[in-house]
């Protein structure tokens, strides 16, 4: 279902942060990459991801609200989790580092990508394999990286003006859950944020993907009814 | 005029700045610590008449900029329009912006440069404004520093504004697909059909889309006369 979800939508627009996925997953020597922006109230956005897999971790940070992309965008600095299984991922983000290993996910690298030395953007790239990044890789990624922000961040900025707030944007652009959100706030009365909290919670319960959940509950196929306990 | 390693010092400054409206305060902190002038202006017009964003280091600076608009002449507006830099060693004498030279001449300006600015956006104009009181301040070193200043400038203003456009864009859409959600749950309407109630609702009042969906996310509702007229 998830890869249906984002297989053949690969946006034109964002052609330079398809081309910046793919030599991610070269440079770094890794299995999948993608790149998310994180807005200052909790937007998200993924812009684009290579594969189902790494679509699929970035909605479960999404879901859960931690992970190492959150960090990475929080801190400003490179997260690396060399192995997944790991007592200091597994304490660091209980949930989602618990579900990336049941997703075969031995390690996961974030790097934020800075202007004016602020993140305005996370690579992620996970391994199937545990382990550290080489020096060699490391290298090799941070170069791409560092040679190829201001083009990345031109191509964002110019499909991502503030007047331009309506239609589909990247491959998970997140705009059911945010009307499901402001859906749920009239139905039960109560706060946008405590609503957003509920959906991610049913979701996480049903084992359904956050996005697929709220398109549930904007066709009334899933009704909010009793009070939050 | 500053030596090499003075300017670079300055201007290397320039590009850590996160915050836009700090930034723009920097790039004329900046022109008064390169050149020997009295004070500095810079303004980034929304079009030929409106101001996005600006910074002074004086309140002098700031009427000699903005008089300009007022007057629809001066030597900023027409260095943005054209492109390019204008120096004017006396305002007294000085012929070719007769109604701007006489007022600022009046508040004590007798030498400036304005140099142009672009910000990034296609329709956006901007400028780099010093000033001195005293007459023949400027010579063709303090313009080239002013040049360069302007050239930095321009490039830290539009990376700031890129980025803080696309932040706040993914929260607006963010706030903007909440109050769909609300107003279709309210009307049983499509997310389409609350948009265009919500698009409505902006126009008819005058404010931002995103502070329209920002107060009805906050209020749960759309306001009772709004409702009558805009559903």
């Amino acid at each position: 279902m998830l890869s249906q979800t984002y297989i053949g939508r690969a946006p034109a627009e964002f052609a330079r942060v398809q081309q910046l996925t793919a030599s991610a997953v070269d440079a770094f020597g890794v299995d999948g990459a993608a790149l998310t922006i994180i807005g200052a109230t909790g937007g998200r956005l993924l812009v684009h991801a290579t594969d189902a897999l790494s679509f699929e971790l970035d909605e479960l940070q999404f879901t859960l609200g931690e992970g190492p992309c959150i960090d990475a965008k929080d801190t400003g600095s490179p997260i690396l989790v060399d192995a997944m299984a790991g007592p200091e991922a597994q304490a660091r983000w209980p949930g989602f580092a618990r579900d990336a290993v049941i997703l075969d996910v031995g390690a996961e690298f974030a790097f934020p990508l800075l202007s004016v030395g602020i993140p305005f953007a996370v690579l992620q790239t996970y391994r199937h394999d545990a382990g550290e990044l080489s020096r060699n890789q490391l290298a090799a990624g941070r170069d791409l990286l560092e040679t190829s922000k201001d083009l990345i961040l031109d191509e964002l900025a110019q499909h991502l003006s503030p007047e331009v707030a309506h239609g589909p944007l990247g491959v998970n652009d997140r705009t059911e859950i945010h009307q499901a959100s402001g859906m749920v706030a009239v139905q039960l009365g109560i706060p946008i944020d405590d609503a957003l909290a509920r959906i991610r919670a049913a979701a996480y319960s049903g084992h359904v993907p956050v996005s697929a959940f709220a398109r549930d509950v904007l066709a009334g196929q899933y009704v909010f009814r009793e009070p939050a306990t | 005029m500053t030596n090499a390693i003075q300017l670079h010092t300055l201007l290397a400054d320039l590009h850590d700045v996160a915050d836009p409206d700090q930034a723009l305060q920097r790039v004329v902190d900046t022109a008064v610590a390169l050149i020997d002038c009295d004070a500095s202006a810079t303004a980034l017009l929304r079009d030929h008449k409106h101001i996005q964003q600006a910074a002074f280091t004086d309140d002098l600076a700031k009427r000699a900029a903005l008089l300009q608009l007022e007057l629809n002449g001066g030597p900023c507006l027409t260095a943005m329009r054209e492109g390019g830099t204008i120096r004017i060693d006396n305002t007294l004498t000085d012929d070719r912006w007769p109604s701007w030279c006489a007022a600022v001449a009046e508040f004590g300006v007798r030498s400036s440069i304005s140099v142009s600015l672009v910000s990034g956006d296609p329709r956006s104009l901007g400028s780099l404004f010093v000033y001195s009181r005293q007459v023949n301040a400027f010579d063709a070193e303090d313009t080239a520093a002013v040049q360069i200043l302007a050239r930095h400038a321009t490039i830290a203003v539009r990376r700031n504004r890129k980025q803080a456009n696309m932040t706040r864009a993914i929260d607006t859409r963010t706030v903007i697909g909440q109050a769909e959600g609300i107003v279709m749950t309210m009307y049983d309407i499509t997310a389409d059909q609350a948009f265009a109630v919500l698009t409505r609702y902006s126009q008819a009042s005058n404010r931002k889309l995103r502070d329209i969906a920002a107060e009805v996310v906050r209020a749960r509702t759309l306001p009772a006369d709004v409702a009558r007229s805009a559903i």
